[in-house]
């Protein structure tokens, strides 16, 4: 084999990754070449080359695979004084006896707290005891809301302990640099803290020194219990030593009794008091003032410095803060589950101190005995099979919404003009959507939170006017695109708790423009999290589901949207042309269609388009996006809408707006076009019931309160109709509908001549008359006693009808000849309008302005032709 | 030499599965500029994995203290097929070539962002700065034959560059090698990048 060849043949080998003898190789073209030295020297280090080549495709090849798997990387490795193995970074606290340094550890490779004491020499000894024992109470409970001990140890004749390292602050830290905290955010950490103290006091422990100094807030909000320097065993908690800061001591400790569980629930009182109030409840400068106000029982009470403050939560603070510490929870669990329910403030709390029950005193006699086993052993007890709660009648306080009920408030737009116009709106009304799929939440609609935009107003005052428990809001901005045109979208979102204003969550989520979808889902999904709602897996499936991964689709549906939104027959017709380019765009997604058998259904609606059209173009659409996506809200309400209003089918109809009420029970308008068919059938409490659900959802919308007025006049209760139908007024003075709605209340109720004014305001309001409103008027003279006048106008109105120079629709005619006395010509034209399937006939059962025709035989066999029953 | 049999099998490691094709990468390039999410998993499932892998070894260590490595190279990717539109790739091995130089190009950008920064410790001294520069590549074979390497990948044609890179730096295996260098076999590729080799060991010779 020439040489050649056999190198070709050797970095195959090379190239294959295969093993080589290169000693050999090497002594191999040493030895068959004959040829001249220069040229085999040359070939030899071609073979040391290859063989360098060979360690490069070893070391590619030894690389951790790219894949899942995290990479491995050495990180820095920093310099500084040691401490055995440990290198002390900077110094991050300082105690009494002791340092604490964030350290480096190099053969683990993390960061630690490394506690190093300061005593060397004499006593040295008896200080690394106490640490050690630190060490070994801290080892002895695992949890995660308590500092990670790994180890203890003297080294270079200094004796130092090292853990976790907690980034973040203390909670004194937070205090003072922030100010108290809101009940929430307090009974929060308590929770935790609560938690954390049933697993110390459930490994035979007491902490003896639970303070805002002691926890630390990581980032990323965990609450972690530290420093355990003065932590006892409990059968050792002898009342020798007073140890732990005096303002957060029991009173029963300055009595020389000893610590306990009771003990360090006083403890975690005190704290909860301070992070609410920035105060302690016994004030004193000096230990002995400490001793004496306790001694005399002077503290303040909770109620009386922050009164503000839900009184679940401060019942809870003041009975742990009980002098007796029979009086206090009975455990660390049972002080969690109060918090948990002061947290959750639609049910009633156990606050009440237990009656003395003969468990207890026992306990408290066995601790007093120093029987350390029989109190732990209680702890345990008492945590794994809590007691059932004395349940007691809610304080009669003012009642705040709870946080399921929350509000969207409108995305600001921080963009400065680089975002589309319309990407604010779209993502506040995408979210009000997807979290008004979750069952437990109640979202407010679209209309009620419009005005709130870039509003000033307090966010509590906000979410009064709402009726929220919790508010969301959030900026959005876009940035410039890169110069490969990716552009990064960030929400910066917060939601806040209105009852006690504290900030539940707060972030920045931030996603590539084309992810728009999975930004709103991320927000969502937080938002669920944060008022603690568990989705159900088909809940959860539906934030991923239905949407388009085609940013031009999505963008031109959002479009569609915002023109839809906008109401006016122009938007409309825009809304759906933006809404087929997103079809065209992606003809899988779903929404659009939905988008635009809305907006033909409103086109018919509003009589720009002829009803036979409307109703097959908007039935089309619909049919098509529920093939694509059958859990499609919008969709069905607008096929209940054909199903109902065009096909009088109200079964089919039912059960479209059940389903899209299923679906998504904050849609407020499928609630109310549900009411309307419910009132249609004379199913009159049922119809109320969502309408009246309907303007819970939508609180500021004056047709929403208005639709509970309509339903209310259906049930002949007049003067609720009339106060439902100002309230409307109140919300929009200029609601021309709302007007007319009060002028048929006023006649119902026999007050003609403030009808015809309400009547003559809404023409007025409307900027001009509709010949609809005029018959109203006719009708109004008519009852009102000028028969004259009435029949001039039916002559004018039935002349229009037959020249074609106008039209008035034949049940209008008919409401006039029923107030002129006419009762055959009414039913004629009542007939008539059956016969045509004119939607606004299909309340004859219950509508009051035909209540004389009621007799009639005529009129209930047609009646009976509606098939309402 | 055409004709001689390699002595065992070649051996496939590296990448398995599918062996991506000119026509289908454009196809997936085309579709993902699109707004197609599937076009995109592929792309980054083809590229991803050979060009981290390729980063991790080259990049010095300093640089992979500034970010994590295998975030920069995503997100250099998902710029980098953003904004290929005019890319017309003759085949894979180009496009391989491109992704490549687009990390190389993001690294140096990095770090000129970084050093325009203040040190980030002033404990670190100027030896510390001066070992972090050393990548595993370095480490491996020594600063002085890891830069005689360079230089001689450097100087050799492109193809031979691309053929020693795909196999010995990436693991491509020959099937996948073959079909983006448009050689008609694995066994043909293998020999290809054999002779490769050989070149760049002649070329590392010049040296000295």
């Amino acid at each position: 084999m020439k040489a050649e060849e056999r190198l070709v043949d050797l970095a195959a080998s090379v190239a294959d990754g295969a093993a080589v003898d290169w000693a050999a190789a090497e002594a191999g073209m040493w030895e068959t070449e004959a040829r001249g030295g220069s040229e085999a020297l040359r070939e030899r280090r071609i073979v040391r080359h290859l063989r360098l080549v060979s360690d490069v495709a070893e070391l590619y090849r030894s690389l951790p695979d790219a894949g899942r798997a995290a990479p491995e990387f050495e990180p820095p490795q920093p310099a500084g004084p040691k401490w055995g193995r440990l290198v002390l970074l900077d110094r991050v606290g300082e105690g009494m006896s002791s340092e604490v340094y964030r350290a480096w550890d190099p053969e683990l490779q993390r960061e630690v707290a490394l506690k190093l004491l300061k005593v060397d020499g004499s006593g040295a000894e008896a200080a690394r005891w106490r640490l050690l024992g630190e060490a070994r109470r801290l080892a002895r409970v695992r949890h995660s809301h308590v500092v990670i001990v790994f180890g203890a140890d003297r080294r270079d004749d200094r004796v130092g302990l090292w853990m976790e390292f907690v980034k973040g602050s203390t909670l004194d830290d937070i205090v003072r640099r922030n100010g108290p905290l809101g009940a929430r955010e307090a009974a929060v950490i308590g929770l935790d803290l609560c938690s954390a103290l049933a697993a110390v006091h459930a490994a035979g422990l007491v902490h003896r020194d639970i303070k805002a100094q002691n926890v630390m807030r990581e980032t990323g909000g965990r609450n972690v219990l530290m420093d355990f320097g003065t932590g006892e065993e409990i059968k050792q908690a002898t009342g020798s030593r007073l140890a732990g800061t005096p303002l957060y001591l029991a009173p029963e400790l300055f009595a020389r009794k000893p610590a306990s569980t009771a003990s360090d629930l006083y403890s975690l009182g005190v704290l909860l008091f301070y992070l609410v109030t920035g105060q302690f409840p016994v004030a004193a400068s000096t230990f002995e003032e400490l001793a004496r106000a306790h001694k005399r029982r002077e503290s303040r009470r909770l109620r009386d410095v922050r009164p503000d403050l839900p009184q679940q939560f401060i019942k809870v603070v003041e009975r742990a803060l009980s002098y007796d510490p029979a009086l206090r929870y009975e455990s660390a669990g049972s002080m969690e589950a109060a918090l948990r329910q002061a947290l959750d403030r639609t049910r009633p709390i156990d606050v009440a101190p237990p009656a003395p029950k003969p468990r207890s005193i026992w306990r408290w006699v066995a601790a007093a005995a120093g029987l350390a086993a029989a109190v732990t052993f209680g702890a345990v007890l008492s945590r794994r099979a809590p007691e059932p709660t004395t349940i007691t009648p809610a304080p009669a306080v003012a009642t705040v919404a709870p946080l399921t009920q929350i509000a969207v408030l409108p995305l600001a737009d921080l963009s400065g003009g680089t975002a589309p116009p319309f990407l604010a709106d779209a993502l506040t009304d995408q979210l009000i959507g997807t979290l008004g799929q979750v069952r437990a939440l109640r979202v407010t609609s679209r209309t009620s939170i419009l005005q709130f935009k870039s509003a000033t107003m307090p966010l509590p005052a906000i979410a009064k006017r709402l009726d929220v428990g919790s508010v969301l809001e959030g900026s959005l901005y876009v940035g410039d695109p890169s110069p490969s045109g990716e552009r990064l979208v960030s929400i910066n979102a917060r939601l806040i708790a209105a009852g006690t204003d504290t900030q539940l969550w707060a972030q920045t989520f931030q996603r590539q423009i084309g992810d728009l979808f999975a930004l709103e889902a991320d927000i969502a999904r937080a938002v669920v999290r944060a008022v603690r709602v568990a989705l159900s897996p088909a809940e959860a499936a539906r934030f991923e589901q239905g949407q388009t991964t085609n940013q031009a689709a999505a963008e031109a549906y959002f479009q569609g949207r915002y023109h839809l939104n906008q109401f006016g027959t122009g938007n409309f017709r825009r809304a759906i042309v933006a809404f087929e380019r997103a079809i065209q765009l992606d003809p899988k997604y779903a929404p659009p269609y939905a988008g635009i058998a809305r907006a033909q259904m409103s086109l018919g609606t509003a009589g720009v388009i002829p009803q036979p059209q409307a109703r097959t173009a908007a039935l089309a659409a619909a049919v098509r996006g529920l093939e694509l996506d059958d859990a499609l809200p919008d969709a069905h309400v607008t096929m209940g809408d054909v199903r109902f209003l065009y096909d009088w089918d109200w079964k089919s109809a039912e059960q479209s707006y059940r389903r899209a009420i299923d679906l998504n029970p904050s849609l407020s308008a499928a609630r109310v076009q549900y009411a309307l068919l419910l009132s249609a059938r004379n199913l009159l409490k049922d119809a109320l019931d969502q309408a009246r659900r309907a303007e819970q959802l939508n609180p500021l919308s004056a047709d929403a309160a208005q639709i509970v007025g309509l339903m209310l006049y259906y049930a002949r209760d007049y003067d609720a109709a009339e106060r439902q139908v100002r309230r409307a007024l109140e919300i929009d003075p200029n609601l021309a509908r709302a007007h007319l709605g009060l002028s048929r209340i006023q006649e119902a109720k026999g007050e003609w001549k403030q009808a015809i004014a309400s009547t003559e305001r809404a023409i007025s309001l409307a900027g001009g008359t509709e010949l609809v409103w005029e018959a109203h008027l006719a009708r109004l003279r008519a009852l009102d006693g000028n028969f004259d006048a009435a029949r001039r106008d039916l002559q004018r109105f039935e002349t229009l009808n037959n020249t074609g120079k106008a039209h008035l629709a034949p049940e209008y005619l008919a409401y006039l000849h029923a107030a002129l006395g006419n009762q055959e010509r009414a039913l004629d034209l009542l007939e008539l309008a059956v016969g045509q399937r004119d939607p606004n006939v299909l309340w004859l059962k219950v509508d009051p302005r035909l209540d004389s025709l009621r007799q009639n035989p005529r009129f209930q066999e047609l009646v009976g032709r509606l098939g309402l029953d | 030499m055409d004709e001689s049999r390699p002595r065992r099998p070649a051996a496939q490691a590296g990448t398995a599965g599918r062996t991506p094709d000119v026509a289908s990468t454009l196809d997936l390039l085309q579709r993902a500029r699109r707004g197609d999410r599937d076009a995109l998993n592929d792309l980054f499932e083809r590229y991803l994995p050979p060009l981290r892998r390729w980063a991790r070894g080259r990049l010095p260590r300093w640089t992979r203290d500034l970010r994590d490595t295998d975030d920069l190279v995503q997100e250099t990717l998902l710029q980098t097929f953003a904004r290929i539109d005019a890319f017309e790739p003759r085949h894979e091995g180009a496009l391989q070539a491109y992704l490549r130089q687009a990390v190389v190009n993001r690294v140096r950008d990095e770090v000129r962002r970084v050093s325009r920064r203040p040190t980030a410790s002033p404990l670190e001294d100027q030896e510390e700065q001066a070992d972090k520069g050393v990548s595993p590549l370095d480490e491996a074979i020594g600063v002085e034959a890891a830069e005689r390497y360079e230089a001689a990948l450097q100087r050799l044609r492109p193809d031979e560059r691309e053929l020693i890179v795909a196999r010995v730096e990436m693991g491509n295996g020959y099937e996948q090698i073959a079909s983006a260098h448009g050689k008609p076999s694995a066994d043909a590729a293998r020999m290809a990048v054999a002779r490769a080799l050989v070149r760049l060991a002649e070329e590392m010779d010049l040296e000295g």
